[in-house]
């Protein structure tokens, strides 16, 4: 039988399926061992693991992006086809005009016009606030991070920065500046746990009780009781 | 946030749902769904991107966090079959978008400051040499050693997580392998 090829070792080791050529054969052997003793040493490295405090950093930021990512998805969807509609509306009535009308031309301009002034009505009324403010808004131009909405993302980041830091009291002012409903489930617990941290038995008290009374399906409402139940 | 799950599984609890149905509830923005997808998954995506040796450490939980962030916006698009590989798959390419930054980051820096290989400190000299023979490896043979030898992946797991045949997985496989053989015997 002919040899295998490494690339058909490479399975066979992954797998375990050894054919019985292998056995036979000292070359396909050979190359058995060699890319097996490869893959034991491999699997004796140490097992890299985060710090839990890293883990629980890295989860409360990627909820809270995630959930403001998806809302101002579902803003844009709304958008879209509240300008699909007025479109759609706008092409019925050019119709209905241009099968009455004696200068299909002129009304077919009109429309468009209409069309490109609403589209860009609604485009202002998308866009963030401070851009509407500053009169930015460029016409064409899709926003890659538009500056209004993440606020209370850059708060709560913020407010992990400083609990990374230790700084707890600095962190329990930024989490209580995190108001977006986006995060605010987990800025009200990491603001009690902050206040816990900052030795402030009675703040943090209060707060994991406000906590449990806000959000009673969070998954966070376990911990909430036991660091209750402890003071 | 969390009243979307009570309506899919009445009389489950979290816990028990399979991939599938977590990705579900995930992708109507289910809050404890988005937490059970984490809490399961973050140590195998952890680990992954660790292991492919990014010359940042610190860069490590920012790339974890990327992966889960666009994981769980693109949960609504999760077709299976492992929820695991999958997540894989985002993080090879979220990666390979990081790399792609930090060589020119690293080229514009190079003009100024010669730049020096990282180490730890604490590696005994054996897994060091073979964490640098990893970090040498190209990056597509890189991917397939950390996510068959190292993760377990089975060849089909990790072809769909890596959207390449199945031939040409092991083809990288049998190639990283022997890298990595010639590289510690050069360090004998």
């Amino acid at each position: 039988m002919k040899c295998l090829s490494s690339a058909e070792i490479a399975r066979i080791v992954t797998t375990g399926d050894v054919p019985s050529h292998v056995a036979e054969c000292v070359d396909c052997r050979r190359e058995l061992e060699r890319q097996s003793a490869t893959r034991d040493a491999l699997r004796a490295l140490p097992v890299p693991s985060a710090p839990s405090e890293h883990r629980r950093a890295i989860k409360a930021e990627a909820m809270a992006a995630a959930n403001i990512a998806a809302r101002r998805s579902r803003k844009l969807v709304g958008s879209v086809a509240l300008v699909v509609a007025i479109a759609a509306g706008l092409v019925a009535f050019a119709t209905t005009r241009f099968q009455n009308s004696p200068s299909p031309i002129s009304i077919e301009i009109a429309s468009a016009e209409s069309i490109g002034a609403r589209l860009q009505i609604v485009a202002y009324e998308t866009a963030p606030a401070s851009r509407k403010a500053s009169g930015a808004a460029e016409p064409g131009a899709v926003a890659s991070e538009p500056p209004g909405l993440p606020a209370a993302l850059t708060s709560f980041r913020d407010a992990w920065v400083a609990l990374r830091a230790g700084d707890n009291r600095a962190a329990v002012a930024l989490f209580d500046r995190s108001t977006d409903p986006a995060v605010a489930e987990e800025a009200t617990y990491w603001a009690a746990i902050a206040a816990e941290r900052a030795g402030d038995d009675a703040d943090a008290k209060r707060r994991f009780s406000n906590f449990i009374a806000r959000f009673p399906s969070s998954p966070y409402v376990e911990q909430a009781r036991r660091a209750l139940e402890a003071r | 946030m969390t009243g979307k799950l009570i309506q899919l599984r009445p009389d489950g609890s979290i816990a028990e749902l399979g991939d599938e149905a977590l990705a579900a509830a995930c992708a109507t923005g289910d809050a404890a769904a988005q937490s059970l997808i984490f809490e399961r998954h973050f140590g195998a995506v952890y680990r992954f991107v660790a292991r492919m040796r990014v010359s940042d450490a610190a860069a490590i939980d920012d790339l974890v966090q990327a992966t889960f962030i666009e994981a769980l916006r693109s949960a609504p698009r999760f077709r299976g079959p492992r929820l695991q590989s999958w997540l894989f798959g985002i993080a090879a390419n979220v990666l390979r978008s990081y790399v792609r930054k930090e060589i020119a980051r690293k080229r514009a820096i190079a003009l100024v400051v010669p730049l020096e290989p990282t180490t730890l400190d604490d590696e005994r000299p054996d897994v060091a040499r073979l964490h640098a023979a990893i970090a040498a490896l190209p990056r597509k043979l890189r991917e397939v050693i950390v996510l068959v030898d190292l993760e377990g992946e089975t060849g089909v797991d990790a072809a769909a997580a890596l959207r390449i045949a199945e031939n040409t997985l092991w083809r990288r496989l049998a190639r990283a392998r022997e890298r990595l053989r010639a590289a510690l015997e050069v360090a004998r």
